[in-house]
């Protein structure tokens, strides 16, 4: 799943949640591809963790890609960098 | 965020505004410690909360300012007026970052250019530290974090945060707490708390539910890591400790309650199982100065375990240990001399900083005037439970009644009494005005305020503001004249500005004063008559010349200055004061000076009356207005001979009958006695006429609605006790309108 966005933050949470939600529902492994993406904040970061765990309770392959420098600072930051798998 | 960052204005503002006092009052009596540790705060403060909003030019700015002052205060650096005009424009530039960075503007070149100027002013005090700075600067560019220059010791901190569920829509990022934090000193480990965040389906993904244990390197202490939270304090639940306090670990584990932390501590490597159970013997703080990653310093932590313990190693090893274990006992003597130093030496400084302080309370004013709005009710309810206890002749209900009108009293006295502010800050940054203008056009001016203590209500002295403030400047523009005119006519070339206020007769008096060339009545004159607002057939008295300079489109300047002289004004400012209930006075002399008296209300909503009747209806006099009252006998008839004046005490006083100037008619009966009030309003008394007098009367003003907006000499309505409408008179219109007659 790519976002189509520049910005994943409080903003667009709600939507994108409904998204995520969609795409967890479907018998996939989960890719969320970032390559957009330029601006995150802790709300994005919190959903990002939510949706790896209910991936690792169902047995399911969980993968960011395609991270941006700017963001990849962020979960640095944050120190969820390790967490996320990044 | 809007609250947020509305705090941070007000904040910022008051910060500033103590600065810029400090820097006056320190230009005109001396520089002392405190008056530098005001100002050092105000940057410092700024600083820090900016750091919070990711105003990175703001703190930038306050970063190397607050340098500077910390050497200031430190006296590795002498600091002298010249330094103390610098400040002033360091503060104004900084009123100038915040706004744009509240709105989110780009700065513009001149913004720029007057930043980069101010920066190198700042760095030629600081020869010690330029190149430091310079160089943190280049980095910040660069995009690192900034390191403190102070020169404090580094320690690790354990700083544990859980938020409160509606965090994220306080509208402040984590993230940019952690960027904030990273200016201070360096996050080592920051370790996400994920286990709350639930399943997909079950987010809300705007209820935070992360929560973060880092370990923190830094030189500031325990209070600066709190403060980096003051805007948000009450949605974060934190422990701040240092890295090894194992006993406030401890209560951390407890508290939280989280099994998971001790296992992630364990895990992650923060904490060993020693020191989690409280089992270690390494209880001492340790200071590290350095610290490379996280596994070097388990290495350390472990190699001195080890040495504890001599266990089993090869001779090699342990004579390596020796050294590293004398190295280490060395090192950690020495630190701890330098920190139990550093500690005393702050200690001492916050002993000075803790001078005492008035605590004061943030509120927003519509919650006084919601209060004010219900006593208000009150009184007319009250009043009618008096009048009803008055009727009953029930002698205990009217003691009750009573004990319960003194109390309302001092309830409402107490009520308004929040809304009073010492007009003293409002004055005070007055002087920056007059001096700007003064050295703007070169003129050397001794600004005198005096009264600073007496008390205004909050909205009277805000909207007072602007007019004194135009007022002052005039009076530094076209009042005083050039130094060499003034040596000319022989007097001082330095020119005096003075700005007074004192209580009067239930109204506060404001002056402003100086000793300029005072106003020229024929020019004034003149010039009214040129530009038509009068007539050269009228014959003006001096005091109603004076008054021409209220006029919409009168200006006396004969050039017109960028400061003052555009012809609006005036007229603006006594309509401000109009608004107010207030009235404004010009006193003049040529040659020696102009003295405006400003007298104003105390205040706006509820008012001590005097209640009485003429013909049959209701009016109150405010009692601050009241002079005596006097019968109106048959001797004083006698002496009016059917002119409107009797003769008090050998004083010549104009009666204004009440019933003839409101047209309420003659027809009516004539009460037996006839009563005169006397009233006074600045310097003129007339005797009000009427026919019964019913005493003192607590009276809310209510606005009468439009029907009545014409009727000159009535400001307001009240509701009396028995339901009866009163109308209350406005004594200086009333008085106005005597005087004028005459």
């Amino acid at each position: 799943m790519k976002l189509e966005s520049e910005n994943f933050t409080i903003y667009e949470i709600e939507e994108l949640k409904d998204k995520f939600f969609e795409e967890f529902q479907l018998d996939e492994d989960i890719q969320i591809d970032l390559s957009n993406v330029v601006k995150i904040d802790m709300t994005a970061i919190q959903l990002l963790l939510s949706l790896k765990k209910s991936c690792e309770n169902q047995n399911k392959s969980f993968e960011i890609k395609n991270v941006n420098t700017n963001v990849f600072r962020a979960f640095q930051l944050s120190g969820c960098d390790t967490a996320l798998g990044v | 965020m809007e609250e947020e960052l509305q705090l941070f204005r007000e904040d910022a503002d008051e910060q500033l505004q103590f600065m810029e006092n400090a820097l006056l009052d320190a230009g005109e009596n001396g520089i002392d410690d405190e008056k530098i540790g005001e100002i050092f705060r105000a940057m410092h403060t700024i600083k820090g909360t900016a750091g919070m909003f990711g105003f990175n030019n703001v703190v930038d700015f306050t970063h190397i300012a607050e340098s500077l002052l910390d050497e200031v205060r430190e006296h590795t650096v002498e600091i002298n007026e010249e330094m103390l005009n610098v400040f002033l424009k360091c503060k104004d530039h900084c009123e100038i970052l915040i706004e744009h960075a509240i709105n989110d503007e780009e700065l513009d070149n001149d913004i720029l250019d007057n930043n980069t100027n101010l920066i190198d002013t700042l760095l030629t005090y600081m020869p010690n530290n330029q190149t430091a700075i310079k160089q943190e600067i280049t980095q910040n560019k660069e995009g690192d974090h900034l390191q403190e220059i102070a020169s404090g010791e580094n320690s690790i901190w354990h700083v544990s945060i859980r938020f409160h569920e509606d965090f994220f829509t306080s509208g402040m990022d984590i993230l940019s707490i952690f960027s904030f934090f990273n200016k201070m000193g360096e996050i080592i480990i920051n370790l996400p708390i994920i286990d709350k965040i639930p399943l997909l389906e079950d987010l809300n993904p705007l209820k935070t539910k992360i929560g973060f244990e880092l370990d923190f390197q830094t030189n500031v202490g325990h209070e600066e890591i709190e403060e980096i939270f003051e805007f948000v304090a009450e949605d974060v639940t934190l422990h701040i400790f240092k890295h090894d306090d194992l006993e406030k670990l401890k209560e951390l584990l407890d508290v939280q309650e989280d099994t998971l932390l001790y296992d992630l501590f364990l895990d992650e490597g923060i904490y060993s199982e020693e020191e989690l159970n409280g089992t270690s013997i390494k209880n001492e703080p340790l200071e590290l100065g350095s610290i490379e990653s996280k596994d070097t310093k388990e290495k350390k932590l472990q190699t001195i375990e080890k040495s504890e313990k001599e266990d089993e190693e090869s001779p090699a090893f342990k004579e390596e240990l020796k050294i590293l274990e004398v190295k280490n006992i060395d090192d950690i003597n020495k630190e701890y001399e330098k920190e139990a130093k550093a500690k005393a030496k702050k200690e001492n400084t916050k002993a000075k900083k803790e001078t005492p302080k008035n605590f004061s309370l943030r509120v927003d004013s519509t919650k006084i005037d919601q209060l004010i709005n219900e006593i208000s009710e009150m009184v007319i309810a009250n009043a009618k439970i008096s009048q009803i206890a008055a009727d009953s002749e029930n002698s205990d209900l009217e003691e009750a009644a009573n004990v319960l009108t003194d109390m309302l009293e001092n309830v409402r006295n107490g009520i308004m009494n929040i809304r009073m502010v010492q007009v003293e800050d409002s004055f005070v940054k007055f002087k920056r005005i007059v001096n700007d203008t003064a050295k703007k056009i070169g003129k050397d001016i001794e600004f005198i305020i005096t009264g600073g203590d007496t008390e205004l209500d909050k909205t009277v002295v805000e909207k007072i503001s602007d007019p004194l403030m135009h007022m002052l400047r005039n009076s530094v523009d076209h009042g005083i004249e050039m130094p060499n005119e003034r040596i000319k006519n022989g007097k001082d070339p330095k020119g005096k500005v003075e700005l007074k206020a004192y209580p009067d007769a239930g109204t506060i008096v404001i002056q402003i004063s100086d000793d300029g060339a005072g106003l020229d009545k024929d020019k004034l004159l003149q010039k009214a008559i040129n530009k038509g607002i009068v007539n050269d057939t009228d014959n003006l008295s001096d005091k109603e010349i004076y008054n021409l300079i209220f006029e919409a489109g009168f200006s006396t300047a004969e050039t017109i200055s960028d400061i003052s002289g555009r012809g609006v004004g005036m007229d603006v400012v006594r309509r401000n004061i109009q608004d107010l209930r207030g009235l404004i006075n010009i006193e003049s002399t040529l040659g020696i000076g102009t003295t405006f008296t400003i007298r104003l209300p105390l205040t706006l909503a509820i008012i001590d009356g005097f209640l009485v009747q003429a013909g049959d209806t209701k009016y109150v006099i405010p009692l601050e207005n009241i002079q005596e009252c006097i019968e109106l006998t048959q001797e004083y008839k006698d002496t009016m001979e059917g002119n409107q004046f009797i003769n008090l005490r050998g004083e010549i006083l104009p009666i204004l009958d009440v019933k003839k100037y409101l047209n309420m008619g003659q027809d009516i009966e004539k009460s037996e006695r006839e009563n005169v009030i006397v009233v006074r309003y600045a310097d003129s008394m007339i005797g009000l006429q009427v026919d019964e007098l019913y005493g003192e009367y607590q009276t809310v003003i209510k606005p009468l609605g439009d029907i009545f907006e014409n009727v000159s000499g009535i400001s307001g309505g009240s509701i009396l006790g028995t339901g009866e409408v009163s109308l209350i008179f406005d004594i200086p219109k009333l008085i106005e309108y005597r005087v004028k007659q005459q």
